[in-house]
C-alpha cells in the first residue's frame, strides 16, 4: 500500500468518525430537545391537570354556592400542589357587616410581623381596587397552619394578590408570599389568576341566575306597601324594599342590618326581638311603635327551608299611621254623638224636674214645654240622620223617583229660608238657566238636600252676605263655563269639576253658592265623611252632627246623581249636585 | 395629542398602581412583556421604543389579560388625568 492510499484511507475513516461522532452529538442533542419538550409538555399537562381538578374541587365542594369565601378557602389550600410559598391568605370584605375578613395559612413559619405585612399589602390592593379607604374597618382575623415564629427574621421577600370579583364587583383578594426573594415565575403566577378568574366567572354565572330568579321575587317584594325584609342566621340583610327605606328613613343605598337597628335606636330592640324570632322558631309582634312621624306595627316571622332548617327571619313593617287617625276619628265621632245627645237629654231632665213644681207660673210652664219639645227635635233629627246614614251604608236607602218640577220646589225651599237668611241680613236669591225642564226626582229626599245645603250656606256665610241658588240643563257635550255666562250666573264651578267630567247624560245642575270664607282644598274631602268634618264647621256649627252631606250626598247618588263643592278661600264656596234628566 | 413624556408618566403610574393591587413582581413581570418599554427595577418607564400609543395599549391589555376589565377601572382615573392620552375604548 502506497503512501497515498494510506493517506486517503485515514482522511476517509476521519470524516467517517467526524459523521459518527455528528450523528451522535446530533442525536443526543435531538434526544436533549425532546425530553425538554416532553419536560415541558409534561409540565404543561400537569398544570392543565390541576387547574382542572381545582375548578373540580370548586364545582364540587363549592357546588352551586356563592360562599365566595369557600372558594378562596379551596383555591388557597390546594396551592402546594403548584408552588412554594410560606403563606397563603385571603381578605375578604363582608359588606353587610361592614368589617374585613383576612384568613392566612402559614405553610413555613414566619414571623407575626410577616403576617402582618401581608395583611397591609392586601388591605392597600382593595383599597385601591375599590376606591375605598379600609384604615378604619374592623378586621376580622383566622391565622392558621404552623406556628409564628417571634425570632424569625426572615422579611416578606416575594408576593403577588390575586383580586377576587363576582360580576364587575370586587369582593376579596388572594395572596401568596415567601421568605424567598424573586421566587414566583411568571407562568406560574398566570396560571393562578386564570384559575381565579374561572372560579370567578363561575360564581358569577350563577350570582346571574339567582339574580335573575331574585329579581322576580324582587319585584314582588318591591311593589308591596308594607316594608319587607328577609335576614338570614348571619344577621345579613338578605332582601329589602324601598319601603323599609321610606318607613325607617334610611338613606343609604344599600340597607344594612345596622340601618335598621340604628333606625330602632330607644324604640324597639330590633336585635333581640330578631335573635328570639330565630332560636324560638316563633313569631314575635310588636303592636305599635313610632317612628320617623308614623306609627308602625312590626312582625317577626320565623323562615324554614323544606328540611325545616332555620334560614333566617321575615319581617313586615306595616303603617298603621291611618288606621290610627281613623282609631282617632271614630272616637271623636263617638264623643260627639254622646254629647249631643246627652245636653238636650240634660235639659230635658232638668226642665221635667221643674215642672214638677206644681206653683209653677202658666208661661214658665209653656216655655220649658217649648224648650223640651226643641230638646226632643233635636234628638230625633240626629236620630234621624244616625238611621238615614246606617240605612245608606246598608244600601237599603230608597228613593221614590217621579217627573217633577224641581224649580217649583226649590223655590219653595228658598220661601222657606227667607226668614232665617233675613235674620242675619243675607241677601238669597235664585238663578234659572233658560230651558230647565221637568226631572225625575224624590221629593221628600230633595228638600231634605236642599234643606241641608241652604241651611248650611247660610250658617257659614257672615251677615249681609249673599246665598245663591242657581239653575241649569246642562246638555252632555255642553260646556258649563260658557252656559253658565250665557244665563249670568256666577259661581265657582269650572269645566274641570271632577264630577262634571264624569257625567254621561244630560243633567240638572242645582247650585248653593255663598261668600262666605271659602274651605281650604285638604278640608273639602273631609265634608262628605260621615267621621270628619271640615276644620270651619267644627269651629262654628254649633249644632249638628256634620252627617247632612253625607246624607245628601247618599241621597243624590241614590238618584244616579253626583255631590261635588268647588271654593275659593276667602271668596266663597258652591256646593252642588246634578241629576240626570233620564 | 399627547407627548412621549406624558406617555412615560401615565404608564409608570399605571405599573405602579399595579405593583400596589397585583404586587411588584408580577406587576413589572407584565410590564416587561410589552416590547416597546424599557422599565427600571422599581416600574419606571424610562424608554418607549415605538408608537407610545400602542404601546399604552399593550400594557393596559397585559393587565386585563391578568386580572380581568376590574382592573381597567383602577385605570380610568389616571386616564382622566391625561385627557391627551388615547386609547381605544377609553371610555
Amino acid at each position: 500500500m502506497d503512501q497515498a492510499n494510506v493517506s486517503v484511507i485515514f482522511v476517509f475513516s476521519i470524516v467517517i468518525i467526524a459523521v459518527i461522532v455528528s450523528f451522535c452529538v446530533y442525536i443526543r442533542k435531538l434526544r436533549g430537545t425532546l425530553k425538554a419538550e416532553s419536560e415541558k409538555r409534561e409540565s404543561e399537562n400537569n398544570r392543565r391537570m390541576y387547574e382542572l381538578s381545582i375548578l373540580k374541587e370548586i364545582g364540587e365542594r363549592a357546588g352551586y354556592s356563592l360562599n365566595t369565601q369557600r372558594i378562596a378557602d379551596i383555591i388557597t389550600g390546594s396551592l402546594k400542589e403548584l408552588i412554594d410559598y410560606s403563606t397563603t391568605s385571603y381578605i375578604l370584605e363582608d359588606t353587610q357587616k361592614k368589617e374585613l375578613l383576612f384568613k392566612c395559612e402559614v405553610e413555613e413559619s414566619v414571623s407575626p410581623k410577616f403576617v402582618e405585612d401581608v395583611k397591609g399589602k392586601m388591605v392597600a390592593a382593595l383599597s385601591v381596587l375599590t376606591d375605598q379607604n379600609y384604615q378604619n374597618r374592623t378586621i376580622e382575623e383566622v391565622i392558621a397552619g404552623t406556628i409564628l415564629d417571634d425570632d424569625n427574621n426572615e422579611p416578606l421577600s416575594s408576593f403577588f394578590n390575586i383580586p377576587l370579583t363576582v360580576g364587575n364587583k370586587v369582593v376579596g383578594i388572594l395572596n401568596v408570599s415567601s421568605t424567598k426573594t424573586g421566587l414566583y415565575k411568571e407562568d406560574e403566577m398566570t396560571i393562578l389568576y386564570k384559575i381565579t378568574a374561572q372560579a370567578s366567572n363561575a360564581v358569577t354565572r350563577l350570582q346571574d341566575v339567582l339574580d335573575s330568579e331574585q329579581s322576580k321575587l324582587n319585584a314582588m317584594v318591591v311593589s308591596m306597601a308594607d316594608g319587607v325584609l328577609m335576614i338570614d342566621k348571619d344577621n345579613r340583610v338578605y332582601v329589602t324594599n324601598p319601603k323599609v327605606k321610606d318607613l325607617l328613613g334610611i338613606e343609604n343605598k344599600e340597607t344594612s342590618i345596622f340601618d335598621i337597628i340604628e333606625a330602632f335606636e330607644g324604640k324597639v330592640d330590633f336585635r333581640t326581638k330578631l335573635e328570639e324570632c330565630i332560636k324560638l322558631n316563633r313569631q314575635e309582634v310588636i303592636e305599635e311603635t313610632y317612628i320617623q312621624h308614623r306609627y308602625i306595627r312590626i312582625l317577626f316571622s320565623p323562615v324554614k327551608d323544606k328540611n325545616s332548617e332555620t334560614l333566617g327571619a321575615v319581617i313586615i313593617l306595616h303603617d298603621i299611621t291611618h288606621d290610627k287617625e281613623l282609631e282617632k276619628v271614630k272616637e271623636d265621632f263617638t264623643n260627639m254623638m254622646v254629647h249631643d245627645l246627652r245636653s238636650p237629654l240634660n235639659g230635658i231632665r232638668l226642665i221635667s224636674e221643674m215642672l214638677q213644681d206644681k206653683k209653677m207660673p202658666k208661661d214658665q210652664f209653656l216655655q220649658s214645654a217649648k224648650m223640651i219639645h226643641g230638646s226632643t227635635t233635636n234628638i230625633l233629627e240626629l236620630v234621624n240622620d244616625l238611621l238615614d246614614v246606617a240605612k245608606l251604608e246598608a244600601g237599603k236607602f230608597i228613593v221614590t223617583k217621579s217627573k217633577g218640577d224641581l224649580k217649583r220646589v226649590i223655590e219653595e225651599r228658598i220661601n222657606f229660608f227667607q226668614s232665617l237668611a233675613s235674620e242675619k241680613n243675607i241677601v238669597l236669591n235664585s238663578y234659572w238657566g233658560p230651558d230647565i225642564e221637568q226631572v225625575p226626582f224624590d221629593e221628600k229626599e230633595i228638600i231634605q238636600v236642599l234643606n241641608n245645603l241652604l241651611s248650611n250656606a247660610i250658617k257659614f256665610t257672615e251677615e249681609k252676605g249673599v246665598v245663591k241658588v242657581q239653575t241649569l240643563l246642562l246638555k252632555k257635550d255642553e260646556d258649563i263655563e260658557s252656559k253658565a255666562k250665557q244665563a249670568g250666573i256666577k259661581w265657582f264651578i269650572s269645566n274641570s269639576s271632577e264630577v262634571l267630567q264624569k257625567r254621561e247624560k244630560d243633567v240638572i245642575i242645582c247650585a248653593v253658592t255663598d261668600n262666605g270664607s271659602g274651605i281650604r282644598k285638604d278640608q273639602i274631602k273631609k265634608l262628605f265623611n260621615k267621621f270628619e268634618q271640615a276644620e270651619g264647621q267644627k269651629k262654628t256649627q254649633a249644632k249638628g252632627t256634620g252627617l247632612g252631606l253625607v246624607i245628601a250626598k247618599g241621597i243624590i247618588e241614590a238618584h244616579g246623581g253626583l255631590v261635588s263643592v268647588e271654593s275659593t278661600e276667602d271668596k266663597g264656596s258652591t256646593f252642588f249636585f246634578i241629576l240626570p234628566l233620564e | 395629542m399627547a407627548n412621549g413624556e406624558e406617555y412615560k408618566n401615565i404608564m409608570s403610574e399605571m405599573i405602579k398602581k399595579q405593583i400596589v393591587i397585583l404586587g411588584p413582581d408580577i406587576a413589572i413581570m407584565k410590564a416587561k412583556n410589552v416590547t416597546e418599554l424599557a422599565i427600571s427595577a422599581d416600574g419606571e418607564v424610562t424608554e418607549i421604543n415605538g408608537d407610545p400609543q400602542v404601546a399604552l395599549q399593550r400594557l393596559i391589555d397585559e393587565y386585563v389579560a391578568l386580572s380581568g376589565l376590574i382592573v381597567k377601572k383602577t385605570m380610568e382615573p389616571l386616564l382622566a388625568k391625561y385627557p391627551s392620552v388615547v386609547i381605544e375604548n377609553k371610555q
